[in-house]
């Protein structure tokens, strides 16, 4: 009775693996197949849509630790200086979690030197997108935001006068970021536009252009 | 016995790989759709967007497609007729179209509350008609929750640091006179300040009225939202007049409205406004096959008159992609498909990189099909492409394009534009000349401006030109009609500057070549 029962639960294990087999072999047969057709021509192939949604929580590890872990293995690689620190952001997304390391120095951001890892809801490693460059330590900060601002308004109008957070910015091609201030005026033109200041000198060192149009 | 026993084990240890072999093989039917999508939720959020709140009556989408008249204007009676009630969810009170994170203003952030809009029915509803701003007010209200609450159902963040301010009818000081316009401002750097959307246009098609600028505008905010606050298009943000990165912000913003109202286009009411657009059509088509857009080739390839540096003709191409994505996955599956679909479009958008390219779009969206949903639409997504042009595999050039330039050194003050007396201070504009000496197309070139030293601050320092042709040349140069000034890149003196020849450095780039290098200097 007992070599019957497992002689059917091997059949049936054997079958079941055969299908399943085929199965992928049919799909991956499907997508290799060079013959272009145009998406309207295309099939509808229900029994490859899925029929049941089941959340992919396949591996428990958090995806911060797991970008932390790669992270470190790329410290030495991607050079990066001691006086570098990076504060780590999270979005939960779909597919996973998108990780983002921001770079700041003595507290200051640096924008534009994110380190972004997207890590999937596996555990794998889906997309690593390093901006970091190992720039030289920036010089102390020489003025201050009213300072700058004094400065600004000689030169332009100045629309909003609300302090911002002061950032270290890249030119690019200068390994060495400057504190600079973001500041909106209003151009002779009469539109809007954001400028960021170099805090040492107060000199334009960066317009930016955020408008999305319809 | 002992041989009994033995195959008794072997039997297992067969049973226990066949059984671990099989579950991994069947994975796709039962693991391929990615976390719970609630459907009926999704479905139910396109009608309201609460069960409590005031009610608010609304012509939706627009007039033109609630009466199927693309003559109706707003002052019209015969829209009471078309007027439906929406549940106003989420507001901090019921007498304020605002909440911690949405605001909605007429002119600027600063309006006085006594002029924004209140209830003004009995039963504390906000029953407007469509030519009072104050209905503009409500629609934005009812729009922006609206869209908003759809990609969070879907699993999506919507970022919420800073609050929205939606101001349906902009001060005019800060656009053209008469222009009808709506725009974003992310305002990435300016941390005092909040997210803002402002419409522009006091006419009788008041882009106010029409809930697909409300939806495409929050695609904006929904791709900063998707990249983690990064963005993707970081040359278009520091001035370059075309990139790709912000034709895929505009294809997407184009996407999210049409996919969500499922209509496959978008802006009927608001197309009204411009002559270019024939009466009734709308602003842009995922669905139109009679012009030029259907092609890659068409709104991609450099052309000396310059027409394809505009965004939105490869963003209206792009749209047309992610449109037969869509109609495919609806095919697949009519219950669930298009939530599937526009779940897969922006995940892909979060494995986007700063500078965003068309190419990784393409490799993002298989990507992000392999690890949703099994890599079941590759051969999907592959034709949608294709079809419409697409390579994936474009040739490798083996030479480097070749690279001249012309710098010519202005004084800028505004719109009055002279020759500098020095260097100090002035704006060095470069005119560039680029030729393709391979025998197949070279893929997104754009044009790179570094400093070598302190001397140089590039300010716009990447422009873009779209797609090479073998043989062919870009030439920026305003008997061209390409003004270096606003197609090339440029970069500043600074005032303190001590040299009398500035050094640069000029790259083009392209996706599927060699990167070209030119150093030089330049003085008065």
């Amino acid at each position: 009775m007992k070599k019957i029962f497992g002689l059917l639960l091997v059949v049936g294990l054997a079958a079941y693996v055969i299908w399943g087999v085929k199965s992928n072999l049919e799909s991956f047969a499907k997508n290799m197949n060079p013959k272009i057709e145009s998406p309207a021509e295309t099939p509808r192939d229900t029994s490859r849509v899925p029929t049941s949604v089941h959340p992919m929580e396949l591996n428990s590890e958090n995806p911060a630790v797991i970008a932390n872990e790669y992270l470190t293995s790329k410290k030495e690689e991607w050079k990066i200086q001691p006086y570098h620190e990076l504060r780590t952001s999270e979005v939960k997304l779909p597919l996973g979690t998108k990780i983002t390391y921001s770079v700041f120095q003595d507290g200051v951001a640096i924008p534009g030197q994110e380190i972004q890892i997207v890590i999937s809801k596996r555990g794998k490693i889906l997309s690593i997108d390093n901006q970091y460059q190992a720039l030289e330590k920036a010089d102390p900060l020489a003025s201050d935001y009213s300072t700058v601002l004094k400065r600004a308004k000689e030169k332009f109008e100045v629309v909003n006068e609300e302090p911002n957070e002061v950032l270290l910015y890249v030119v690019p091609g200068i390994q060495k970021p400057a504190y600079a201030y973001p500041i909106t005026v209003k151009s002779k033109k009469g539109i809007k536009e954001e400028l960021l200041i170099r805090a040492s000198d107060g000199e334009v060192i960066a317009k930016a252009v955020s408008r999305k149009e319809f | 016995m002992i041989l009994i026993r033995a195959k008794r084990f072997d039997t297992l240890i067969l049973g226990f790989i066949l059984l671990v072999v099989s579950v991994r093989c069947s994975r796709e039917l039962s693991d391929c759709d990615g976390a719970d999508l609630n459907v009926d939720a999704l479905n139910s959020l396109k009608a309201t967007i609460g069960s409590s709140g005031p009610r608010a009556f609304l012509v939706v989408p627009n007039p033109i497609e609630a009466t199927q008249s693309a003559s109706v204007l707003a002052t019209d009676s015969g829209l009471s007729r078309v007027t439906d009630p929406f549940q106003l969810g989420g507001l901090m009170t019921s007498t304020r179209l605002e909440n911690e994170f949405l605001k909605v203003r007429i002119k600027s952030i600063q309006d006085e509350v006594s002029s924004l809009a209140t209830p003004n029915t009995k039963d504390g509803s906000f029953s407007y008609p469509v030519s009072d701003v104050h209905y503009s007010e409500v629609m934005a209200y009812y729009a922006v929750s609206n869209v908003k609450r759809y990609v969070e159902a879907l699993g999506f963040p919507v970022i919420q640091n800073r609050p929205l301010y939606v101001m349906v009818r902009g001060n005019d000081e800060d656009t053209a006179a008469g222009e009808v316009n709506a725009y974003y401002l992310h305002n990435r750097r300016n941390t005092s300040l909040p997210r803002e959307m402002i419409l522009y246009g006091d006419t009788a098609h008041t882009p106010g009225v029409d809930r697909d600028v409300y939806w495409h505008e929050f695609g904006h905010l929904f791709n900063e939202s998707v990249s983690g606050d990064v963005g993707i298009d970081m040359a278009g943000e520091s001035g370059a007049v075309y990139s790709e990165g912000a034709a895929l912000h505009e294809c997407l913003a184009d996407h999210l409205a049409e996919s969500v109202s499922n209509r496959g286009y978008i802006g009927r009411w608001v197309a009204q406004n411009f002559s270019s657009v024939k009466a009734g059509d709308p602003l842009r088509s995922a669905l139109k096959s009679n012009d030029d857009k259907n092609s890659y080739q068409n709104v991609a390839n450099f052309d000396a008159t310059g027409k394809n540096l505009d965004r939105y003709r490869l963003a209206e191409w792009c749209s047309r992609v992610l449109w037969d994505i869509r109609t495919q996955f609806s095919k697949e599956s009519p219950q669930r498909g298009a939530f599937l679909s526009d779940r897969l479009v922006f995940s892909a958008v979060s494995l986007l990189k700063k500078d965003a390219s068309m190419k990784q779009f393409r490799e993002a969206l298989s990507k992000a099909d392999g690890e949703m949903y099994c890599g079941l639409h590759s051969k999907s997504i592959k034709n949608a492409f294709e079809s419409r042009g697409y390579n994936d595999a474009p040739t490798v050039l083996s030479n480097p394009l070749q690279l001249s330039a012309a710098v010519n050194v202005y004084s800028v003050d505004g719109s009055n534009i002279t020759k500098p007396t020095s260097l100090p201070g002035s704006t060095a504009f470069f005119t560039v000349k680029i030729v393709n000496p391979n025998s197949a197309v070279a893929r997104n070139v754009r044009v790179q401006l570094e400093a070598v030293d302190e001397n140089l601050v590039p300010i716009a320092y990447s422009q873009s030109y779209g797609d090479l042709p073998a043989g062919a040349t870009i030439l920026t140069t305003q008997a061209n009609g390409l003004d270096p000034m606003v197609y090339g890149v440029n970069g500043g003196v600074p005032t303190n500057s001590k040299a009398n020849r500035i050094k640069y450095r000029l790259k083009v780039v392209i996706d599927n070549g060699p990167t070209t290098t030119n150093t030089g200097d330049f003085g008065l």
